[in-house]
């Protein structure tokens, strides 16, 4: 029993690891933007695709080819924000809804292009150490969730260092009140393009580390999303430790209810969790009110 | 008769004091005014005696009324209106639809049939009958402030609170509010008023009620308080001049 | 043009009056279409009285779709009724009740929360159908239809419904209560100040809005005779809602039923030139009105200020 339960955890904290990650990029571009951007989970399938394409066309191990991933899907990050986000959106008291009607058309863009560049087949992406297994006193521990962990790990201490460089700061300023933010110099069209392109650099490395110990399609984008906005709801908008620790419940819950209750319960949890949440404290478990810019 | 009763009124909001033990009273057809430093809680006084905040504590009655704590809506229809500083209208709909939102919901049983006639004398009486089927975003400020008095109007208040209703208008249109304010002391509304414009307090109120950091620090006729030394440094700088 | 958009009442007579000889004249296949877009128009207004005019935007409307669908699918399949107007509308009944017990803590929620609560109510439903044994899960429900089978009826009963359900929600928009929902979408504060009883009119608008989509539901699970969570829950028709107001112009009478003609169109086109991905067209869509065309094709005409909008002016 106690491994058992031992076992349920470690893939709860598996998967809520990526879960948390997902959360974090969104929780950024929110902190900073107010915009929420629930085409961010098929960002990060989108990576996830990519770095298939490289492994099946070119044999290149998925981790490598990050290095042209992370760049290119800043890059478009950066773009999607310019061209599409900021020009659209006006009227504060409603933006956040308006970019989420915006970004789930871009969602819904990425996902039917998926399906039409790779075809909504399940894909996986196979590499030589994807069934290499270690077992530790009865549990089994799986090589490239092992990895996902650890890159989850090294991510989140990257987002934390970089909160400490000059960028950083300025982003941490504006979350907490862009007005003043402006008013001491910082250029927020500027970082506000940074900071989407971050995010859709990270939800790119979560979406491939996914993809590493999931199968993958298309539409696991749009799943993704809406596990990654209940994370962040759960967490509290606009707080990272929040969007970890929700990652890690979610995680833990669904693996829980997956053992318990049955697989196809799996996908109810964060749903339920979603709800639960806004009808008894909406503000995250870790959040405050956020206010709307002017 | 002391239409409105304010006493010990206290709001914290977390651990910022923003009003501290306010106590007056308003008697039936005066015109008040409220006047102090900004930040000192005028519009947090605004906000308890018309039921968005609740106070921490303290009570409200109108009209021998306990109305602590009533909502906005119940608040309004027991007859007390309210203007805001930027004035806050419907700026989707016309003017005249703007005053019958007002004569609909907050009149107090008010007929639809009748609801009509009493918008049209509204806007009459307020000089907005040639616009009222303009859209509302289409009005000068002065208009808006206008059409958000007749909007109050039209809920049949018997007490008017108004916020600033002449920040940022010209002396021409100053006057004006003016003249409108007394028209609308003898319609028999009694008036509870915020200002900044000296010249408009101490020509209209017949007393005045001056609050500092929270606080009630003077109260009386508008010449009393003007001579009040606590006033002046808290609020006024120099002796005013009568 | 602009004139005659001041009486969107005739123009919308004028557009159901030339519907009523389609069976006759059309092939089955177009009828067919026809009559899934005169849902759409139905559901569609239903989006734009919640959202566009008491601004409270839902994000998860296929609930509504689904509940109506399975009231009487599960109605039919128990053997409770089977008289086909009365299940029709005890499936817009369910749906208004379901609307107005969420409606009380869901619309306390921030207008985000509330939109976001919505879609995660409708995914909740879908799944929660798929998984249960009393909706016959994953298998979905074959709602029996009296034989021989022919398209009249449905078209006419559907022609029926959209004519007095958008009729209502004309009059609906322009009496008392739609000033009411405008005052709220406006701005709520001063709305309660002048004496609207704001959360008592929010859930009625929910409620009523509600009301119309599920009894549109319930007419599909008769016209398509199938009912499966995935189908009627699908977060797709959520999407097509949006698009379809957005486009059309939302807070207008008359943009819902272009906005419906329109995306149905463009799906049918998606599907022939793109086949799988034919969404794309769809997005592509969404995208451009909403950084191009935020007023919608009728909000261009009408230049009315009254939409909902958090989306530049073009």
């Amino acid at each position: 029993m106690m491994t058992t339960l031992l076992q349920l955890a470690l893939n709860g904290v598996l998967e809520g690891a990526v879960y948390g990650l997902l959360a974090l990029g969104l929780t950024l571009v929110f902190g900073v933007m107010r915009i929420m951007n629930i085409s961010h989970g098929d960002f990060g399938i989108f990576g996830a695709y990519i770095s298939y394409w490289f492994l099946v066309k070119f044999g290149v191990d998925p981790f490598i080819s990050l290095t042209i991933i992370v760049p290119l899907l800043f890059l478009l990050g950066l773009l999607v924000q310019r061209v599409l986000i900021s020009p659209a959106i006006s009227d504060p008291s409603l933006q956040v809804q308006a970019s989420v009607m915006i970004t789930w058309g871009l969602a819904l863009l990425i996902s039917n292009g998926e399906i039409i560049l790779w075809s909504p087949d399940y894909r996986s992406i196979i590499v030589p150490y994807s069934y290499v297994s270690f077992y530790l006193s009865g549990i089994v521990i799986n090589l490239p969730r092992v990895l996902v962990l650890l890159s989850a790990v090294l991510i989140t201490g990257f987002y934390v260092l970089f909160l400490r460089t000059k960028v950083g700061k300025a982003i941490s300023a504006c979350t907490q009140d862009r007005e003043a933010a402006v008013l001491m110099g910082v250029n927020f069209n500027k970082l506000a393009g940074i900071t989407f392109g971050i995010s859709t650099a990270t939800a790119a490395i979560s979406g491939m580390l996914f993809a590493l110990t999931h199968t993958l399609y298309p539409a696991l984008g749009f799943q993704l999303n809406l596990k990654a906005l209940t994370v962040m709801v759960f967490g509290g908008i606009g707080s990272m430790s929040g969007a970890l620790i929700g990652g890690l419940v979610l995680g833990m819950a669904e693996s829980i209810v997956s053992f318990f209750i049955g697989a196809t319960y799996k996908d109810l949890v964060s749903f339920l969790l979603l709800v639960a949440i806004l009808l008894t404290k909406p503000t995250g478990i870790r959040g405050k009110e956020f206010f709307l810019p002017r | 008769m002391v239409i409105l009763e304010v006493r010990g009124l206290t709001k914290f909001f977390g651990g910022l004091q923003a009003l501290d033990n306010v106590s007056f009273k308003i008697n039936e057809g005066e015109i008040v005014g409220l006047i102090g430093p900004n930040g000192a809680g005028k519009t947090t006084l605004f906000n308890l005696i018309t039921g968005f905040y609740s106070p921490t504590s303290g009570t409200i009655k109108f009209k021998d009324k306990d109305i602590t704590g009533l909502s906005p809506q119940r608040i309004c229809k027991m007859g007390i209106g309210r203007t805001f500083q930027t004035p806050r209208l419907f700026y989707s709909m016309t003017v005249f639809q703007n005053v019958k939102v007002g004569a609909l919901f907050g009149g107090r049983g008010k007929l639809k049939a009748g609801a009509d006639e009493w918008c049209l004398q509204i806007l009459k009486m307020l000089g907005l009958y040639d616009k009222r089927d303009r859209n509302a975003d289409k009005l000068t400020l002065a208009e808006r402030r206008r059409l958000e008095l007749a909007r109050a109007l039209a809920t049949g208040p018997e007490l008017l609170l108004l916020d600033e209703t002449m920040a940022g208008l010209n002396p021409v249109e100053t006057q004006e509010a003016l003249e409108y304010i007394k028209q609308i002391r003898n319609m028999g509304i009694t008036i509870l008023m915020v200002e900044h414009v000296m010249k408009v307090i101490m020509s209209l109120s017949d007393r005045v009620i001056v609050i500092s950091y929270g606080k009630k620090i003077a109260e009386g006729s508008p010449e009393e308080v003007s001579n009040d030394k606590k006033v002046i440094d808290a609020y006024l700088g120099t002796e005013l001049v009568a | 043009m602009i004139c005659a958009l001041k009486r969107p009442l005739i123009y919308y007579l004028l557009i159901f009056l030339c519907f009523i000889p389609t069976p006759y004249l059309a092939p089955a296949g177009i009828t067919a279409f026809i009559i899934l877009m005169i849902m759409y128009m139905v559901m569609s207004e239903s989006w734009n009285l919640l959202g566009g005019y008491l601004g409270d935007l839902s994000f998860g409307h296929a609930v509504f779709f689904g509940i109506g669908a399975y009231t009487v699918a599960l109605l039919e399949h128990y053997g409770i009724s089977n008289i086909q107007p009365f299940n029709i509308l005890l499936a817009g009944i369910s749906s208004m009740g379901l609307a107005a017990l969420i409606g009380y803590p869901f619309l306390r929620l921030k207008g985000f929360y509330f939109a976001i609560g919505t879609l995660g109510l409708s995914e909740i439903f879908r799944l929660l159908f798929r998984n249960s044994d009393i909706t016959l899960g994953p298998k979905g429900i074959m709602v029996p239809v009296p034989l021989p089978y022919t398209i009249y009826p449905y078209f006419y009963g559907i022609l029926g419904i959209a004519i007095g359900s958008i009729f209502i929600i004309y009059l609906i928009e322009n009496s008392k209560l739609g000033l009411a929902f405008l005052s709220i979408k406006d701005d709520i504060d001063a709305a309660r100040m002048v004496g609207v009883r704001t959360t008592a009119y929010r859930i009625l608008g929910f409620s009523l809005s509600a009301f119309f989509v599920g009894i549109v539901g319930g007419f599909f699970a008769y016209f398509n005779s199938y009912v499966h969570p995935d189908g009627v829950f699908s977060m797709l028709i959520s999407f097509e809602l949006i698009l379809m107001v957005y486009f059309g112009g939302v807070g207008t009478f008359l943009g819902p039923l272009l906005g419906a003609a329109v995306v149905l169109f463009a799906e049918e086109l998606g599907r022939v030139l793109i086949q799988q991905g034919y969404l794309l067209l769809l997005s592509i869509m969404l995208i451009l009105t909403f950084v191009f065309m935020p007023s919608g094709v009728i909000g261009i005409f009408t230049r009315r200020e009254s939409l909902i909008n958090p989306f530049k002016r073009s």
